[in-house]
């Protein structure tokens, strides 16, 4: 009786449902006009999966382009930018990963450097910074997982998540600022409890990494 | 990800393939009640994974509104000896697209649905590793159900697939009015005192 008093217990159950659309056809169009606070969900696509992502973004409009890496040194990603080139954007970097090494800004007119934050308070401080630095038409987070699980998060990491959100619509997207683009890794697995309504728009680029078939 | 989920799959129409991560009936009550709610459909739902007998357990807990359900049952008729009822025919299952479209005709002059469900699609090709001939053989089909069947434009015919074989690429596209992707969470939920 307990036994199965315990197996009723651990039932599972629908926790959420997320609905996808698919939008190759659409995308150049989307990107074209995208603006606002947006969630860019991925499956660990390359910093040059990236660039060509944003290549994409309004794509005859020249913009200046503040890119937070929580995850990619400058070095790799200047490297990265000398073989693929992003073409009418101007990039401006703030390193949050290669700022433990302290290394030398004097000779550097793209990248700050800064320590990692640690929660997302310190996060908008850092994008209060960049902006006041360099003025950009776009604010890439790289990336949000640093953060929140998406696959289950704590009532608290929303909550913060959501706090974080309302700041940046409220005080600092504006007319020149205008667009957020929020990466997330989901290779932690399956994600729920997405913010839907405190995002502008929530997109899912699944690159395939195809394996060689075999041939004898 | 959508969020005019409701005005999106509300006014679904055309030829939709519907992955999704090994979703119960249950969910796929749940998304057929979404489309078209306030008009009375029928539905013909092609059951290659779910006996009649399951879906109508299923039904009584979690009904279908505004729409009426006709399946043809392709998994029981292999098992034991059973007899067409007025909401449920008993079929072998179709070996390939060929026989699956023959299927699909055959009930579509015979019912006239609103609403044509196959589930799924999964048996017929796996979109992970497809080789050029099933793409294809797909492409195909796809093209013959929009010259044959499909005359009536308000009408959906819904593809469904379980993405349970990984990531999926070479997607006909091209070939569909819309391809959309359910992903159901399933846990336990958290302990509250």
């Amino acid at each position: 009786m307990e036994r199965l008093k315990m197996l009723k217990t651990v039932e599972k159950t629908n926790l959420n449902i997320n609905y996808w659309k698919e939008i190759q056809g659409e995308l150049p169009d989307i990107l074209n006009n995208l603006s606002g606070i947006v969630l860019l969900t991925h499956n660990s696509v390359e910093f040059t999966d990236i660039i060509d992502f944003l290549k994409n973004i309004r794509k005859e409009e020249f913009m200046n382009v503040l890119y937070i890496s929580l995850v990619r040194s400058y070095d790799y990603m200047k490297n990265a930018l000398s073989l693929k080139q992003l073409d009418q954007k101007r990039m401006m970097f703030i390193d949050c990963v290669s700022g433990y090494a302290f290394p030398q800004e004097e000779n550097i007119d793209n990248c700050l450097y800064h320590k990692p934050p640690q929660n997302l308070e310190e996060m908008k401080q850092i994008i209060t910074f960049g902006i006041d630095k360099s003025g950009p038409d776009m604010i890439v987070i790289d990336s949000l997982s640093q953060f929140i699980n998406f696959t289950r998060p704590t009532e608290y990491e929303i909550r913060e998540l959501y706090k974080f959100l309302q700041s940046l619509r409220t005080s600092s997207l504006n007319i020149i600022q205008n667009t957020f683009i929020l990466l997330y890794d989901t290779k932690l697995g399956v994600m729920q409890n997405l913010p839907k309504f405190s995002t502008d728009l929530i997109l899912k680029v699944e690159k395939v990494k195809e394996e060689t078939r075999w041939i004898d | 990800m959508l969020k005019e989920t409701d005005e999106v799959i509300g006014k679904l129409h055309g030829i939709v393939l519907l992955i999704h991560n090994s979703v119960e009936f249950s969910d796929i009550v749940n998304f057929l009640n979404k489309i078209r709610s306030n008009e009375q459909l029928l539905v013909l739902y092609i059951s290659f994974i779910n006996s009649y007998s399951h879906i109508k357990e299923i039904l009584k807990e979690n009904p279908l509104h505004s729409k009426k359900l006709f399946v043809v049952d392709c998994v029981s008729g292999f098992l034991i000896e059973v007899r067409d009822t007025i909401e449920c025919s008993y079929r072998k299952p179709p070996s390939n697209l060929g026989q699956l479209k023959d299927l699909l005709m055959n009930n579509i002059g015979d019912k006239n649905p609103n609403i044509i469900v196959v589930d799924s699609m999964s048996q017929f090709i796996n979109f992970s590793i497809p080789t050029e001939d099933e793409l294809d053989e797909f492409y195909k089909f796809l093209h013959s159900i929009k010259e044959n069947i499909w005359g009536l434009k308000d009408d959906s015919i819904i593809l469904l697939y379980d993405d349970k074989y990984g990531q999926l690429q070479g997607l006909p596209t091209i070939s569909f009015d819309m391809i959309l992707k359910l992903e159901v969470m399933r846990g336990t939920p958290r302990w509250k005192d």
